[in-house]
């Protein structure tokens, strides 16, 4: 593991002697991480610090905790079960039902909304079809009434027309 | 071109990415989570979220997979930590550290921030180089190096707080 090895070597040695950019270095030099150039400084360091012999000794004994933590934990199946397999391949193979069987509520909704909003534009056509008043071009009626002959005439609205007549 | 044939492929496609990826991600859910249960929901979420925009013949699998695979898995990690923790507040019984020492130190993991547990995990547990953890994460890697020791620095006070230290 090499690719930081020599990552910020441009950092000068003396602003790189400070503790506060030695210590997370430790991590990476006690792990042997560390290029041969930042480590000796690291070392060289280490050997007359103190703080950071302190700070480094307090992650290796985290390190040593953290490994034994980690080996103690119960032990993951390696395997998804046949169900979850079987669930995956096909919602790579089926990709649109799986994201429909996904967002079925959002679907569900959308559904609700297109079928609200096209049995209302059917019923306004049906309404529209049998009770508004005609529209168009002027026509000519005659209208039978107790024995009277009514003529209607160039008129646009022939209900509005009747309605006026006795 | 032939449908069936298409799916067949698909589907060969799919089984060769599972058998590949399912091993590591499941222990990396595990070390988040704690519980292999929902471990196993965390890596299928995470399966089934990449193939819905990433089915093309040509780019599959494809250069970032395992990144992405990593990231989704953290993602539906972090979700089912919320949702278990609504259920934990909600007052059901959900299975808390036994008193270990092993059990205590987990969970002092699992109880950092997730972008701390996220490295600590890849480094610590997974033995990450930090180029491999910034392709992951998308952080650059001074930051991971500052992140990680803050986290183990965070990690060793609460150990000796906790007398494990
Ligand atoms: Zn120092």
């Amino acid at each position: 593991m090499s690719e930081d090895k020599t990552n910020g070597e441009p950092r000068s040695e003396k602003k790189i002697m400070r503790c506060e950019d030695i210590q997370p270095l430790l991590f990476d030099y006690m792990s042997r991480e560390l290029g041969e150039g930042r480590a000796a400084i690291v070392r060289e360091h280490l050997r007359k610090c103190k703080t950071c012999q302190v700070v480094a000794k307090d992650i290796q004994a985290t390190l040593d905790l953290l490994h034994t933590a980690s080996k103690a934990e119960p032990k993951q199946t390696e395997r998804l079960t046949d169900k979850r397999r079987k669930k995956i391949v096909w919602a790579f193979t089926h990709p649109v039902m799986s994201w429909m069987a996904k967002h079925m509520f959002f679907i569900s909704v959308i559904a609700a909304i297109i079928t609200i909003i096209s049995v209302a534009a059917f019923m306004r056509f049906m309404l529209e079809k049998h009770f508004a008043p005609i529209k168009g071009k002027p026509i000519t009626v005659i209208i039978v009434n107790r024995g009277q002959t009514n003529m209607i005439q160039e008129t646009s609205n022939i209900q509005s027309e009747v309605q006026q007549r006795p | 071109m032939n449908k069936d044939s298409h799916r067949d492929r698909t589907e060969k496609k799919a089984e060769a990415v599972i058998c590949e990826y399912e091993g590591p991600l499941l222990r990396y859910a595990m070390q988040i989570l704690g519980d292999n249960s929902l471990a196993q929901d965390a890596v299928e979420k995470a399966f089934i979220q990449l193939c819905k925009n990433r089915i093309k013949e040509t780019d599959f699998p494809y250069e970032n997979l395992s990144a992405e695979l990593y990231r989704a898995v953290h993602n539906a990690a972090v979700g089912l930590i919320f949702r278990k923790k609504a259920v934990r507040d909600r007052g059901r019984k959900i299975p808390l550290a036994s008193g270990k020492p092993e059990e205590e130190v987990m969970r002092i993991v699992r109880e950092l921030d997730f972008k701390e547990q996220q490295i600590v995990i890849f480094k610590i547990f997974e033995q990450k180089s930090n180029l491999e953890i910034s392709r992951i994460t998308g952080m650059n890697e001074e930051t991971i190096v500052i992140l990680l020791y803050k986290s183990v620095i965070k990690i060793a006070a609460r150990l000796k707080k906790a007398g494990l230290l």
